[in-house]
């Protein structure tokens, strides 16, 4: 899988965006000291997958100013992961999945959390 | 008034976070071969109509407050039954951050049907039971607005 | 001079089974605007599968939706397989083919009915589900559930089908494509159903690719696009082809579906007829390596997984991108400039499937 930098995120979009390709989905592995972002996008029926990584405490860039479709998607991971996008057109402010009064960003990796399993080599 | 109430419940079904295995079978009760409308039953979309609310589904963060409102906006008296082993428990989902547990964290529930999904027969079994205990309310109900009057 | 009303719609709502909110912003009896408001059954599945040993993670995504339970499964176990790199024995395989179609045509059947019912022919509704009621017989004679089958596992089938019941199978399948064909009739011609869906919820060509549109809602605005297309498992081996219509309205969607039913079915008894012989499980050990996407076709659309494979038996991530989620944008493209008596036609048309969705 090709990795991407943040910078030429937009115009590796763009260009997926001039060859008519659909766009999938954004998948968001927490890797304990950054993110990775899984870009999928459908381009005649095969899959193109690149991978870009993300700082934890820095807002990203959204492409929802090119893919309007990706705005669920990015505002999904801003629920779990509590990764911000700039420019989410509309922004659910961390609430699109979660209510008020549940777990915040519950997809972030806790140290022991797998508790039993951890021990077991 | 109560006899008429047990012929013919009303059935209100409310899905509070179910994988819709319950669902569809709750919806498969209606139709031609299961038909709950030989007990009278018949599946409305108002909460004010109901009689017997059918929840499927364990409770999230988001559905508590829709399930207590559809509940309190049900005319006494009312009959919860929680359908699958989901609404009675949390059954697969339990480690799931977003749950809260059983229908009965919510609002008070009567009837707990188990299954994963459960068979409509079962849940046919439910509304059934549903009507009894409807009548049993019904009952308890009137003596208690007998005794308000007379007192 | 018309003013702006924002109408919440649902999320406990008469025509939909499940509970989806939009909030519609209607002038008139005109929709403008729609925003969803999702998280009504949201359970966190794909965190709660982190926490789970990786053969525990079937059932949990069997669970992911009743609907389409056993393509999830398929999915997820075909995305193990390919983590421990297992072969399938082919019979297997076969069998995985015959009862993902027929959870198709129990889906789409089930779908048609919803659909009937919304535009309020109630007696096509009691019909459909009729119909539906034998392919939900066939899987708990094959499967052992009626909904959710637990058939599929790591490295093949549990159940086997014997002779006698691969012969009923095609029996069977032969019955229910006639019993359909003498319902379907009203899907393509009655004047009603057309008034009701004809223009309706328009999705152009351009829009439904731009906006990630997948399956039917895809199909029906003229794009052949299909996952099965891409030849996993036995889908190679058989005679298919998607179904397509050009019109992007509701009509249009209907048809699709309905034509769908029919295409199953011919599938299922290709399989049924090929079946070949031999194991249906290879047993498999090893560890979990790597990371892998597999996509395959719901009754919905396209699905995604992701399964990176993490420390000891567990994984490091598990995520789902389902059809009715990327077929949200499509909706709301649709809505603005509706009717408002229109709307549960039209959100019925994607066929919301929200357990799915929020996961």
């Amino acid at each position: 899988m090709n990795e991407v930098q943040k910078d030429q995120l937009l115009d590796e979009v763009q260009n997926l965006w001039d060859n008519r390709s659909r766009f999938v989905t954004i998948t968001c592995v927490d890797l304990v000291d950054e993110f990775d972002l899984i870009y999928s996008f459908d381009h005649n029926m095969e899959l193109v997958n690149f991978r870009v990584k993300a700082d934890k405490d820095r807002p990203f860039i959204s492409i929802s100013g090119i893919y309007a479709a990706s705005f669920l998607v990015e505002n999904e991971i801003q629920d779990q992961f509590g990764l911000k996008f700039e420019n989410l057109e509309p922004d659910f402010k961390g609430f699109l999945l979660l209510s008020q009064d549940g777990p915040r960003t519950p997809m972030l990796r806790k140290v022991g959390e797998r508790g039993k399993q951890e021990d077991v080599v | 008034m109560n006899l008429s109430r047990a012929r013919s419940p009303w059935v209100l079904h409310y899905d509070a976070s179910s994988c819709n295995g319950c669902d569809i079978e709750t919806v498969a009760c209606m139709t031609p071969l299961y038909d709950i409308e030989r007990f009278g039953a018949i599946s409305i979309g108002c909460p004010k109509h109901a009689d017997i609310l059918l929840v499927t589904g364990t409770i999230n963060h988001k559905s508590l407050r829709v399930l207590r409102n559809i509940y309190e906006q049900m005319t006494e008296p009312k009959v919860v039954a929680a359908i699958g082993i989901c609404a009675t428990s949390g059954g697969v989902f339990h480690q799931s951050y977003n749950l809260l547990g059983g229908v009965d964290k919510a609002i008070p529930v009567d009837v707990y049907i188990s299954g994963c999904p459960p068979r409509p027969e079962a849940i046919i079994d439910a509304i059934v039971m549903g009507v009894e205990k409807l009548k049993k309310k019904g009952k308890e109900g009137l003596a208690g607005s007998a005794e308000a009057s007379s007192g | 001079m018309s003013f702006r009303t924002i109408i919440p719609f649902g999320p406990q709502h008469p025509v939909f089974p499940e509970p989806i909110q939009l909030k519609l912003a209607v002038e008139d009896e005109k929709v403008v605007e729609a925003i969803p408001g999702l998280g009504y059954v949201h359970r966190g599945l794909e965190k709660g599968a982190e926490l789970n040993d990786y053969v525990k993670n079937i059932y949990l995504a069997e669970r992911v939706c009743g609907i389409c339970s056993f393509i999830h499964s398929w999915t997820y176990c075909s995305c193990i397989e390919t983590l421990l790199q297992v072969e399938v024995p082919p019979r297997a395989e076969f069998l995985r083919l015959v009862f993902s179609e027929l959870s198709r045509v129990h889906s789409h059947l089930l779908w048609l009915g919803l659909y009937a019912d919304a535009f309020g022919f109630e007696s096509l509704f009691m019909q459909c589900w009729r119909v539906r009621e034998r392919s939900l017989d066939m899987q708990e004679a094959g499967g052992g559930g009626r909904v959710i089958l637990s058939t599929c596992t790591i490295g093949g089938m549990r159940k086997d089908l014997d002779e006698d019941m691969r012969r009923a199978f095609i029996k069977e399948v032969a019955e229910i494509r006639r019993d359909f064909q003498q319902i379907m009739t009203p899907f393509f011609e009655d004047y009603s159903i057309k008034k009701r869906t004809v223009g309706i919820g328009v999705l152009t060509k351009e829009d439904a690719q731009s906006l990630g549109a997948v399956g039917p809602v895809l199909r029906a605005s003229g794009v052949a696009g299909d996952t099965r297309l891409l030849g996993y498992g036995p889908y190679r081996e058989v005679d298919f082809e998607p179904v397509v219509e050009a019109g992007g309205d509701c009509h249009s969607r209907g048809k699709v579906r309905v034509r769908e039913v029919l295409r199953a079915l011919d599938l299922i008894t290709q399989a049924l007829e090929r079946l070949p012989e031999g194991e249906i499980k290879t047993n498999f050990r090893g560890k979990l390596n790597g990371e892998v996407f597999q996509r395959m076709e719901q009754p919905r659309g396209e699905m995604l997984y992701y399964v990176k494979a993490g420390s000891n038996r567990s994984l490091d991530r598990f995520r789902i991108r389902t059809p009715t989620f990327a077929n949200i944008p499509p909706l709301l493209k649709m809505l603005p400039g509706c009717d408002l008596a229109d709307v549960p036609v039209i959100v019925l048309s994607i066929d919301p499937c929200i357990s799915c969705a929020e996961r």
